[in-house]
Formats: C-alpha cells, sequence, structure tokens
C-alpha cells in the first residue's frame, strides 16, 4: 500500500498509548493495529476526524504518500 | 445479525442436515441392495422406469469400466455433495459469531459441490447402463443445478472479497 499511517509518531508526541487513543477514537485496539501495521484497505472520514481530534494532529501529520512502496 | 434471522438459518440448515443424512443413507441402501451386497431386497430400484421391480446389475464386459464408475460414482460423488452442503451450512452458522458473514473457503466447497453434482447426475441420468445394455448420455438436465451452483460460488466469492474490504476499512 503506497498510504503509511503513522500514529506511532504522533503517539510518541503526545506520549498516548495505543489503548488510550483505540478508546478515544471509539475503534478497537485490534483495528488500531490493522491501522497501524498498514494492513487497513481504508480509512472513514469519521475515524480521520476522531484521530486528528484525539492526536491534535492534521491529516497530513499522520497519513503520508510513498509512491514506490506497492 | 437479527435473531429471527439467525433462528431461521439454525433451522434452515437443520432440515438441510437431516435431508442430507436420510439422501446418503437412501443411496447406500439403494445401491447395496440393487448390488446384492447386504440385502437381497431387490425392489428398491433406481428412480422412475430406470428398471422394473426385482432388477439387479448385470456386469458386462465390454462396459465393465462405465459400469463401475457409474455405479460407485452415483453413490461417492451423491454422498460427497451431500456433505459439502451441510459442511457449508454449518460453516456458514459457525462464523456468525465472529461478526463474518463469508468465508473464503465456503467458496471452495461451493465449487467443489458444484462438480460434485455435474458428475453425480451424470451418473444418475445414465445408471441404466448398468442393467441394460444401451448408450450413454448427456442431457441438458445435468448441468442446470451444477451451473446454478458455480455460477453462486462466483458471486459468493464477490461476496467475500468485498466482505473483507468492508472488515479492513476502519
Amino acid at each position: 500500500m503506497a498510504i503509511i499511517v503513522n500514529i506511532d509518531v504522533m503517539l510518541a508526541r503526545r506520549k498516548m498509548s495505543s489503548g488510550e487513543l483505540a478508546a478515544k477514537v471509539g475503534i478497537t485496539p485490534a483495528n488500531l493495529s490493522i491501522l497501524k501495521t498498514g494492513k487497513a484497505r481504508a480509512i472513514r472520514f469519521t475515524t480521520l476526524e476522531a484521530l486528528c481530534r484525539a492526536l491534535d494532529c492534521q491529516p497530513g501529520d499522520i497519513l503520508e504518500y510513498h509512491p514506490d512502496s506497492h | 445479525m437479527k435473531r429471527t434471522t439467525k433462528n431461521l438459518l439454525i433451522a434452515v440448515t437443520a432440515i438441510v442436515g437431516i435431508i442430507c443424512i436420510v439422501n446418503a443413507v437412501w443411496l447406500i441402501v439403494q445401491s447395496g441392495s440393487v448390488a446384492g451386497w447386504f440385502t437381497d431386497y431387490r425392489n428398491i430400484v433406481y428412480g422412475d422406469g430406470a428398471a422394473e421391480n426385482g432388477s439387479k446389475i448385470v456386469w458386462r464386459d465390454n462396459v465393465l469400466g462405465w459400469q463401475y464408475f457409474i455405479f460407485y460414482g452415483r453413490l461417492l460423488f451423491g454422498i460427497a455433495f451431500d456433505a459439502l452442503l451441510l459442511l457449508f451450512m454449518i460453516k456458514s452458522i459457525l462464523v456468525l459469531k465472529s461478526g463474518a458473514f463469508f468465508l473464503k473457503s465456503n467458496t471452495y466447497i461451493l465449487i467443489s459441490a458444484a462438480v460434485c453434482n455435474l458428475l453425480y447426475n451424470f451418473c444418475n441420468e445414465n445408471i441404466r447402463i448398468l442393467i441394460y445394455d444401451t448408450y450413454k448420455n448427456i442431457t441438458d438436465a445435468m448441468l442446470l443445478t451444477p451451473l446454478i451452483l458455480f455460477a453462486f460460488s462466483l458471486i459468493y466469492g464477490l461476496a467475500v472479497r468485498v466482505s473483507e474490504e468492508n472488515r479492513l476499512t476502519i
């Protein structure tokens, strides 16, 4: 997948655990892990909005495009 | 999934299970009777008009290979078809607890069931070769249900992909 989800970087900056973030966003830790490990096929805008609100960041801070990594 | 839909699915699976088991047992009894294995009760005949009452298999050297294929094929493919259908229904119910509805392995079960059904239909349509000196037959009737099953397996495969896509949408 060419889109990389950099949640770990933001988690470290905000000193938050994955479990806390999952609870704040309203998704299961398993689903958060799917996002972090790049196995997700799509992300809903509502989930992206909740992530940005919880991590106090912009979508560009957690989503990155790498054209070489398919 | 709604409770009523789930209960209905369980009830249908139970009915399918009973039908499949009865059908499989009947295939064994019918085949065994006509072949003279464990009973001499030859009044159990193959279908309507396939043989007169009291007929027994007449093994002929010139078509022995075909006769073996049709006799054992009808029995084995028939039982396999029943078993695969039952397996498909049971696996569909068991997977409901995990929230998934479509299993990739069920697609292969459906394709296998279509193949078994085709071969069973071929053997069933040509059952007369066991008793009478007759020719082999391919009819449109023997192709219909396998083709429908195969088409359903393709649609089911699409549903598996869509379901997986949905599951991996966070």
